[in-house]
């Protein structure tokens, strides 16, 4: 029997999950590793959703020995973190001018911090942050960008030091400022969330 | 007619109408990110902090963007001698107004680099300017002051004949490795 796109998300087993914002079930069939991605307005047929999963399952990899863990949701955020492993390599004057390496625990806690907020954010409003920039600065600090259409954001994550990383976001449209700090240790401010929720998802 | 140059000694501070150039790294990485200039280019290395707080630019009353790419490219990598790889550089322009109006910038001087003796590697820079950084809690504002740098430099893409330098950098090179540590360099 086809299903309507009313009642596909009642009718489909947990953890077949519809996906709304998305639009579309990203299925496969476990029995032969085949994906198959499918538009909500492709016909399912009962028989066949005993066999497909929807793929949510979550993103998880490894840095060095940090194990990190991102919903599905958080693709892009985890492609950022990838393309930022490179940062690691960068030795002494790396720009030819002087500018230092950084080290390990200064770029875990610039990873921590976009781990941390962006699951943060999708677990309590339901909203997905956009896909920041993750950079060295000249002296071996690790910094996140933001430039969205909406606000601008910069955090910068000191080498070898472990108590505050100081951030300055901006607004586009009235360009109101928004500068303030969190604890490296601190799991999230809500303050910084809610700012981050607003402007950058 | 040359235009006169405003009488102004090292350690005095640039007009406000004025540009500095600041050469900016700029790698495939960086190419792929949105609105550059790379936001890294305006902080600080340690070697700049323990100079006082600060940031080599030139004076663009003072030398061509060409100029800029030319010198940097029979520069040698610090502590080696290794030439920079200038083709891994952009210039943007800042105002001296602009910079001035930061808060935490203290000035923006002249500061040429003229050396008493040819050193080959180390060219001489008469366009050479420092951007003065306060130092008192750089940590706290240089998310700040860098953001409001990169926003500015955003629209100020130099442009610069790139195959007029190569030619440049290439005589430059190749007469370097032929001059005798006594004579004046070629540039």
């Amino acid at each position: 029997m086809p299903l309507t796109q009313d009642k596909k998300t009642d009718y489909l087993p947990n953890p077949l999950i519809y996906d709304r914002k998305e639009n579309y079930f990203l299925i496969y069939k476990t029995n032969i590793e085949d994906v198959i991605e499918s538009r909500p307005e492709k016909v399912f047929f009962a028989e066949h959703i005993s066999f497909l999963r929807y793929n949510k399952l979550p993103i998880e990899f490894s840095i060095k020995g940090y194990d990190i863990k991102l919903s599905y949701r958080l693709k892009h955020i985890a492609e950022a973190i990838n393309d930022s492993k490179v940062l690691l390599d960068l030795e002494e004057d790396w720009d030819d001018d002087g500018a230092n390496a950084t080290n390990f625990a200064t770029y875990k806690n610039a990873i921590k911090f976009l781990v941390n907020y962006s699951t943060h954010i999708l677990d309590e409003f339901g909203l997905v942050l956009k896909k920041p920039f993750i950079d060295i600065t000249r002296d071996g600090s690790i910094s996140i960008q933001w430039d969205t259409d909406t606000a601008v954001f910069l955090i910068i994550f000191k080498k070898n030091k472990n108590e505050f990383a100081y951030y300055y976001g901006q607004e586009k449209e009235t360009n109101s400022p928004f500068k303030y700090r969190v604890k490296i240790n601190e799991n999230i401010n809500n303050i910084t969330a809610e700012w981050l929720k607003d402007y950058l998802t | 007619m040359a235009e006169r140059l405003p009488d102004i000694k090292k350690g005095d501070s640039l007009p406000t109408n004025d540009d500095v150039y600041r050469i900016c790294i700029t790698t495939d990485r960086d190419k792929k990110a949105e609105n550059i200039p790379a936001t890294k280019s305006f902080t600080l290395s340690t070697p700049d902090k323990d100079d006082n707080y600060r940031l080599s630019v030139d004076w663009a009353k003072k030398t061509t963007p060409e100029e800029v790419l030319i010198r940097e490219g029979i520069r040698y990598k610090s502590n080696t001698q290794i030439y920079k790889n200038y083709l891994l550089r952009e210039i943007f322009a800042l105002n001296v107004g602009f910079l001035k109006s930061l808060s935490e910038i203290k000035d923006v001087i002249y500061d040429p680099t003229i050396l008493e003796k040819f050193v080959k590697g180390k060219p001489d820079n008469p366009a050479h300017s420092s951007v003065l950084f306060s130092p008192e809690n750089y940590e706290q504002y240089e998310s700040e002051i860098t953001l409001k740098i990169r926003e500015h430099a955003k629209d100020k893409f130099v442009n610069v004949d790139i195959e007029t330098v190569k030619k440049e950098v290439e005589k430059l090179r190749a007469l370097n490795d032929i001059v005798s540590p006594d004579e004046k360099g070629p540039i």
